[in-house]
């Protein structure tokens, strides 16, 4: 009986070797991947140390960013980043959903794929496109409403355009994944076509939904130069949206070329916070997509 | 009425989104196209970039992209077979 399952195992054995190297080998480009990873996390915590240690951390929640005086209050920045992508969500959320329904309930089929491939042109034009388009076409036009122009509303608009793609496009799969069945059921019911997006294939898929805008808030937080082209970048907190305001990753892309010392640090400080940021908008975003599978 | 209503929402923000597409491209586009020839994608610039083409900077860009992709791409394969296959 055992030399039989050995003789019948023993082709499968010696795949099972090549497998098992396979696997070993796989496993390690995953690991190096992960290291790579936390090194860069290791690397941003350490040179952002110096910060840390010749002052209270409380410091960084002031308003007052003099970093050659060696004041590094981030917040003003930070009310600018947030104000910025929130006023990005806003925007793009209605108009993203919209896109999605009309490519799935209003166009006839050859508009829908038309629809799709734009919004995926969209969603591959480089970001500094979409500062230039701004700064050319956008910031003028604001510039004749109110000076200067380059201003938090410029860059709310820009953002908006960016992360439309993305809400499209994420909330599209899920909302594509909810059962027909469910639709025709509240056909047959005889509610009006507005009464079964609203009322039954929004609700069905809105985890995937608030997880496509978790994902754009990531984004929206993390864009560099698109803001940095028409936000204008004076350190001030967001209360007018036609005065400027800096975005932190503008901060850090503004003055890199010049910091040294702690201020490179404090630059590096910012980046920690909005590494920080990214990293929980995208895991709230993948916890609220994961689960759920309609049967 | 409603019902009406917000086909009409829906249909604005469609054609909303679009124009908006359109004025960008349009914008790169024409403002492009005029300064786009063959000398440009062939030459150096000169006066600091005042005159003269792109080619230099094409090319470096071509080179990032070499590096990036010989990087990323065995990495990222074999990471994804692994998470597919044997995870």
């Amino acid at each position: 009986m055992i030399s039989l399952k050995h003789t019948i195992m023993s082709p499968f054995s010696s795949a099972d070797k090549v497998d098992d190297y396979l696997s070993r080998f796989l496993m390690t480009t995953a690991i190096i991947t992960v290291l790579i990873l936390l090194m860069i996390l290791v690397f941003i915590f350490k040179e952002a140390w110096p910060v840390f240690e010749e002052h209270d951390w409380k410091q960084l929640l002031k308003e007052s960013w003099y970093p050659l005086e060696g004041q590094f209050g981030m917040l003003s920045m930070l009310w600018a980043s947030l104000a910025v992508s929130a006023g990005a969500i806003l925007l793009a959320t209605p108009l993203g959903l919209a896109s999605v329904i009309f490519e799935q309930f209003y166009a006839p089929r050859w508009l829908a794929t038309c629809h799709r491939l734009m919004i995926a042109l969209l969603a591959g034009i480089p970001s500094v496109v979409f500062g230039l388009w701004g700064l050319t076409a956008l910031v003028p036009i604001l510039t004749k409403i109110q000076p200067p122009g380059t201003s938090l509303l410029a860059a709310v608009l820009v953002l908006a355009l960016m992360i439309l793609p993305t809400i499209t496009l994420a909330s599209g799969a899920v909302l594509a994944c909810v059962p027909r069945d469910l639709i025709a059921g509240a056909a047959a019911l005889g509610m009006s076509q507005k009464s079964q997006i609203l009322g039954v294939a929004l609700p069905a898929a809105y985890r995937g939904i608030i997880g496509a805008v978790l994902l754009a808030a990531a984004r929206a937080l993390g864009e560099t130069m698109a803001v940095l082209m028409v936000a204008g970048n004076v350190v001030q907190n967001p209360s007018d949206p036609f005065k400027p305001v800096r975005v932190l990753t503008a901060n850090i892309a503004l003055e890199m070329g010049y910091a040294t010392g702690l201020h490179r640090a404090g630059l590096f400080t910012s980046g920690l916070i909005l590494t920080a940021l990214v990293l929980i908008l995208s895991w709230l975003s993948t916890r609220t997509t994961r689960v759920r599978t309609h049967d | 009425m409603t019902d009406r209503l917000f086909t009409f929402i829906i249909w604005f923000a469609v054609v909303l989104v679009t124009s908006v597409l359109c004025w960008m491209l349009g914008e790169v586009i024409l403002k492009g196209l005029s300064h786009l020839s063959w000398s440009f994608l062939r030459d150096a610039p000169r006066q600091a970039g005042r005159a003269g083409g792109i080619a230099p900077i094409l090319l470096s860009t071509g080179l990032i992209l070499a590096v990036a992709l010989s990087v990323a791409l065995p990495f990222g394969l074999a990471v994804a077979v692994w998470l597919a296959e044997f995870s």
